[in-house]
């Protein structure tokens, strides 16, 4: 499923918890990975992207783990 | 694992070498054509070239094929096709694998409509009150929202994903009314994919299914739709009772076909719920044959192109006996239909298609669900091999146990009772013209109708060429269901008689046959 955020198709794949988080993993136009924190307050969704280290360490690890 | 070997013979005349522990047998001239083309079509085949040993393998499945002198092989074939498709394939292949970037984590402010899309997509699963509307398809499987309207706070929440309409060209009688499905609210409340498993596995405990077999089906899915914990339940459901009827369960991994499939004493069956969850799993159902039979079914369905059908296709060896109740393909056909119509499928309307012997056992079996559900709606398909007065003498002939019914709502079908949309009766004129397929599917285009919620798919139940008629049918009716474009449904055609692997139940495995088509057709129309 493709979704247009920010004038670029992405295509969400599949979503994950970890550590009480939320991610959603998805793949953009350029066929790249990546994953943002997913906040859903039960009405709305936003995405945060990961921009600490270890968090995003985390999460490749576990993305790596679904691929 | 089956091996070729493609090679340049004495006389410098190309060939392929099939390699068995028996004998080899050798494939060439217009047979050696088919090969490579289907070669070229098929998914997933990697091609590895060792320059050190000057070879080329090429790899689809389980299947292998090498070519020896590559040197030699590349220099003489140098402007044809294969080659061409070598070149491709080595530059493609391997695949590199996607990067994982941290830089390229978006952020987005979002709102309802990508909360919305989210629980759409299985992504977020909690009760958003909206109601979507999904119809404008950018490709086979992509979607994009076109529109999010609020739906009255006193309602539950009401998600409705909305299909293209397929096309549905006039009918002779009275068209097909599509309904969308509405996706069944989730009866259990979950957030993650892991809680989703868990439940689904928990569920299969409780009721005896193999839990490795639910794991297998639940890792081969990667889609997570909101309605996961009933897709598999009713998927859970359906093994429990295949299982209840002594039949063996298994599960099957194809990376385009989603299917549960039984199999009786020579017969199969097979439910494709890929619209409702993508799901890329076939589970088998296999007694009374060695497993390895059934390995090259998810790989014809793959070459079939047999993806996105409808709710549910069920492929069966609907055969026509004498004693129709007692045989086990009819039996076990009926039995499906009615387990998934008392078991919460939603079924309203059902296809049936009868491909040529099976023609009159589809009818019959669309007489019995019109005697057991007579407020169902029953499409009928049938293509090639009888003309009526055939069909009307077979049904003549049946025992079925005294029940009449059946009988004689297949002979309300064909005496036009309103609810048979489509029969294509006898294509050739004289009888069966399986030796013309592309023709009788041609000539049978003409009359496009949407099937039902269940299609049902009568089949040959001889060893030899059941799996091609069974893909034959899968792209027949993706073609009725206007999935498969008329250019694809006639590409595979094309190389319908290609000599094909053939199971030998005598050796208990496939093995490639190398016959003349005409030798391919006689083996298999037989009958009963």
């Amino acid at each position: 499923m493709i979704f247009k955020i920010n004038g670029e198709n992405i295509k969400f794949l599949f979503s994950f918890e970890l550590n009480s988080v939320k991610y959603v993993v998805y793949e953009n136009e350029a066929e790249e990975l990546s994953a943002s924190r997913l906040i859903y307050d039960g009405e709305n969704a936003s995405l945060e992207s990961i921009t600490d280290d270890k968090e995003w360490e985390a999460v490749e690890k576990e993305i790596e783990k679904r691929l | 694992m089956s091996r070729f070997y493609l090679n340049h013979n004495k006389e410098n005349k190309l060939e392929a070498v099939y390699s068995s522990a028996e004998k080899d047998s050798v494939i060439s001239g217009d047979y050696l054509t088919s090969f490579l083309n289907m070669v070229m079509k098929m998914k997933d085949i990697t091609v590895n070239v060792n320059k050190a040993d000057n070879m080329i393998v090429l790899e689809a499945g389980k299947d292998k094929i090498i070519i020896k002198d590559a040197k030699k092989f590349l220099e003489l074939e140098k402007d044809s096709n294969f080659v061409k498709f070598l070149k491709e394939k080595v530059i493609s292949t391997p695949k590199p694998k996607k990067k994982i970037k941290k830089e390229k984590s978006i952020s987005y402010k979002g709102a309802k409509k990508l909360a919305s899309f989210l629980l759409a997509a299985g992504i977020v699963v909690a009760g958003v009150q909206g109601i979507i509307y999904v119809n404008d398809k950018l490709n086979e499987n992509d979607y994009v929202i076109e529109e999010v309207t609020p739906a009255p706070t006193s309602e539950p929440a009401n998600i409705i994903i909305e299909t293209p309409t397929p096309v549905v060209t006039a009918s002779p009688v009275a068209p097909t009314v599509v309904t969308p499905q509405p996706t069944p609210t989730p009866d259990v409340t979950i957030d993650t994919r892991e809680e989703v498993d868990r439940e689904v596995l928990a569920y299969a405990r409780n009721i005896g299914v193999d839990e490795n077999l639910v794991i297998k089906l639940l890792n081969n899915n990667d889609q997570f739709t909101a309605d996961r914990v009933g897709f598999y339940r009713n998927i859970i459901d359906f093994m429990s009772y295949i299982r209840s009827e002594g039949y063996k369960v298994n599960v099957y991994s194809s990376p385009s076909t989603a299917a549960v499939i039984g199999t009786a004493q020579n017969g199969r069956y097979i439910i494709l719920p890929a619209k409702y969850a993508g799901i890329n799993s076939i589970v088998q159902v296999n007694p009374g044959r060695d497993a390895s039979a059934m390995d090259a079914y998810p790989q014809y369905l793959q070459y079939a192109n047999v993806g996105v059908v409808q709710d549910y296709m069920i492929i069966g060896s609907a055969n026509h006996t004498n004693d129709f109740d007692s045989n086990a393909n009819n039996n076990m056909l009926m039995k499906m239909i009615d387990f998934m119509t008392k078991h919460s499928y939603n079924i309203t309307n059902v296809g049936i298609a009868g491909y040529n012997d099976s023609a009159s056992a589809a009818l019959l079996n669309a007489g019995h669900v019109l005697a057991n559900y007579p407020r169902m709606i029953v499409n009928v398909g049938l293509i090639d091999g009888y003309n009526i007065d055939d069909i009307n003498s077979i049904i003549d002939r049946v025992n079925t146990n005294g029940d009449s019914r059946y009988v004689t709502e297949a002979r309300g079908l064909i005496n036009g009772n309103p609810q048979i949309v489509s029969i294509v009766p006898t294509v050739s004129g004289d009888g069966i013209s399986v030796d013309r397929p592309v023709q009788a599917l041609n000539d049978s285009l003409g009359l496009n109708e949407r099937l039902g919620d269940v299609t049902i798919v009568g089949s040959r139940n001889t060893n030899r060429g059941e799996y091609i008629n069974d893909a034959l049918n899968g792209c027949m009716l993706n073609y009725l269901a206007g999935i498969m474009p008329k250019e694809r449904l006639l590409d595979w055609c094309d190389s319908y008689y290609i000599p094909e692997y053939s199971y030998n139940a005598d050796l208990g495995r496939f093995e490639y046959v190398n016959q003349t088509p005409q030798e391919v057709i006689n083996d298999t129309i037989t009958f009963g």
